[in-house]
């Protein structure tokens, strides 16, 4: 697989006025993400996601090492040409409609786009022509994720992508990001929310400290080699008492029974879509 | 170097439409137009057909003015990029820092120029009108301010408000040549000044937006007053070879000529020139050392 993204021993060091070390907010961190892979990169408060995430577009020189986007440096025309980047934060220009801030990124960027199927693919085509200062938090973050999609970037960093959305709009983020992983994107997710990362990553790399703590895929993280989680259709409790006699008896091991559980953003969207968009009563 | 040129220009069109989307330009420029529409009452009342005081006192005011409001416009456009984080957004789509800068240099420039061109309407009026009172001739009053109004309905109704805002200055102008006769040679005399006025308020702007890259908004405005304050006041403190401290703090004095043909305003746009590209490499400087946020 080969490499879109590359970091290799990225520190960096925040210096006071006079020069010395006040904080390493990043020390020795190295991994590749390769080309189709959705990565998720955890950490607490602090830990040196952002950081991580300038030193590897380019916006923050490192104090050692390097970062390397298909093989460039992060700064050079064909790393920015090949990048989408959503900020954990988007307050674009508020004077400006959504349709006029897509074209003024297109047009920095020197990329054609179709701004109305973009919109519509964010799930703002009745907003285009409203300005953004009178967007919610959610529309600017739906508008921030478009313009991270301008110009169909083969690497997209997304610095917390659903911040700010209701359950419909993070389900329409999640099944965005599984359709351009599916179309051979790559994509880095930076994110505090475990649930979210577990729902669209294939691998996660953990920061601690400005440290990387762990990384691997989901799979090799959560799984427990000693237990094993069968899922069954509903049974009566005669037929359910007999299935765990015998298991009891092949294994001599306790068996927990638990019924499923959709979860309760399963419920809500379930429920919002039997409702209709227009909110009836159910 | 295209692709650098078409970002400038990409970024000064966005500076200039946001800046005028801004409630507080319109506000300004309306007091601009209302300063226009009655200064056949404040010739009247205060300033007694006297063309030299008329003209003077309304270049002062066009400069301190337009300089406030380019102050204002810089730290809010230039500063709000840093803090909103879209400075970060545009460095990912390819924008250099001197690219960037030169976009907002030059949409400033081209923001201010609707209120540029305001006032400037209004010293030729008032040139105009010292020299031939124009106060006695009510029913002429009346049709300019009738003209005034009209164009405000239409451009109140239109679509588009910020195209058509021209129409307000235009209609002063076209009522005032319809009503006065024409047009003379020397209500025009004053044009070379007001061009150079209209570059000193450039110049405040610019120097504004470069400060703004390293304080916040409201030290930027606090400064860029100061520096403006000191620069006007410049030919006075600085005599002989002191002088040569204009190289690094800018000086107004160039752009404060009533008098000035266009030899004077010429050597006031180079300087203005010269002393927006320094800004523009001292500004990327001091970006690059920085990073954004």
């Amino acid at each position: 697989m080969s490499a879109v993204l590359r970091a290799d021993s990225l520190t960096r060091v925040f210096r006071d006025a006079w020069g010395r070390p006040r904080v390493t907010a990043v020390s020795d961190v190295s991994f590749e993400v390769g080309r189709g892979e959705v990565v998720g990169l955890l950490g607490p408060n602090g830990a040196g996601k952002s950081t991580t995430v300038k030193l590897l577009l380019g916006l923050l020189r490192p104090t050692a090492g390097a970062a390397r986007i298909l093989g460039q440096p992060p700064d050079s025309r064909a790393a920015r040409a090949a990048v989408g980047y959503l900020p954990e934060e988007t307050r674009l220009y508020p004077h400006l409609t959504a349709t006029e801030t897509l074209a003024f990124f297109a047009q920095v960027a020197g990329v054609k786009a179709d701004l109305p199927a973009l919109l519509a693919r964010v799930g703002l085509t009745g907003a285009a022509h409203r300005r953004v200062g009178e967007y919610s938090k959610g529309m600017n973050r739906r508008l921030g994720l478009a313009q991270a999609l301008l110009g169909s970037p083969e690497l997209l960093v997304l610095d917390e992508p659903t911040s700010g959305l209701d359950p419909l709009g993070r389900r329409d983020v999640k099944q965005l990001i599984g359709e351009l992983a599916a179309g051979g994107t790559t994509i880095l997710l930076s994110s505090h929310l475990l649930a979210e990362v577990e729902d669209v990553c294939d691998r996660v790399l953990i920061l601690c400290g400005g440290r990387l703590a762990a990384q691997g895929s989901l799979w090799e993280l959560l799984s427990d080699p000693d237990e094993l989680t069968l899922r069954l259709p509903r049974l009566d409790a005669e037929t359910l008492a007999r299935v765990l006699a015998a298991v009891r008896a092949e294994t001599g091991a306790a068996v927990t029974v638990q019924p499923a559980s959709l979860g309760l953003e399963a419920y809500f969207l379930d429920l919002v879509a039997r409702l209709g968009a227009g909110g009836g009563q159910p | 170097m295209r692709a650098t040129l078409r970002q400038v220009l990409v970024i000064a069109r966005l500076t200039a439409a946001d800046a005028l989307r801004s409630p507080l330009y319109h506000l300004v420029w309306l007091t601009a137009l209302c300063v226009a529409g009655t200064l056949p009452l404040l010739d009247y009342l205060a300033l007694h057909e006297k063309r030299r005081l008329v003209v003077d006192s309304l270049l002062a005011l066009a400069l301190t003015g337009g300089s406030l409001l380019g102050i204002l416009l810089a730290a809010d456009g230039v500063g709000g990029e840093v803090r909103r984080g879209t400075l970060a957004l545009l460095r990912t789509r390819g924008a250099e820092p001197a690219a960037w800068l030169g976009g907002k240099l030059l949409g400033l420039a081209a923001a201010l120029l609707p209120f540029a061109f305001t006032l400037g309407l209004a010293v030729i009026f008032g040139s105009r009108v010292a020299a031939q009172p124009f106060h006695n001739d009510a029913m002429a009053a009346r049709g300019w301010w009738l003209a005034l109004l009209g164009a405000t309905a239409l451009w109140a109704g239109s679509r588009g408000r910020l195209r058509l805002a021209w129409l307000l200055p235009l209609s002063l102008a076209l009522a005032f040549a319809l009503l006065r006769g024409g047009w003379e040679r020397d209500d025009l005399a004053v044009l070379p000044a007001v061009v150079g006025t209209g570059c000193g308020m450039v110049l405040a702007a610019w120097v504004a937006a470069v400060l703004a890259l390293a304080v916040d908004v409201v030290t930027t405005v606090w400064l860029g007053v100061v520096i403006f304050l000191v620069g006007v006041a410049a030919d006075s403190w600085l005599t002989g070879a002191g002088r040569l401290l204009w190289l690094v703090g800018p000086s107004w004095s160039l752009f404060q000529q009533t008098d000035a043909g266009w030899p004077a305003t010429a050597r006031a746009a180079g300087y203005l020139l010269a002393y927006g590209l320094a800004l523009v490499a001292f500004g990327a400087g001091l970006r690059a050392a920085k990073e954004p946020r």
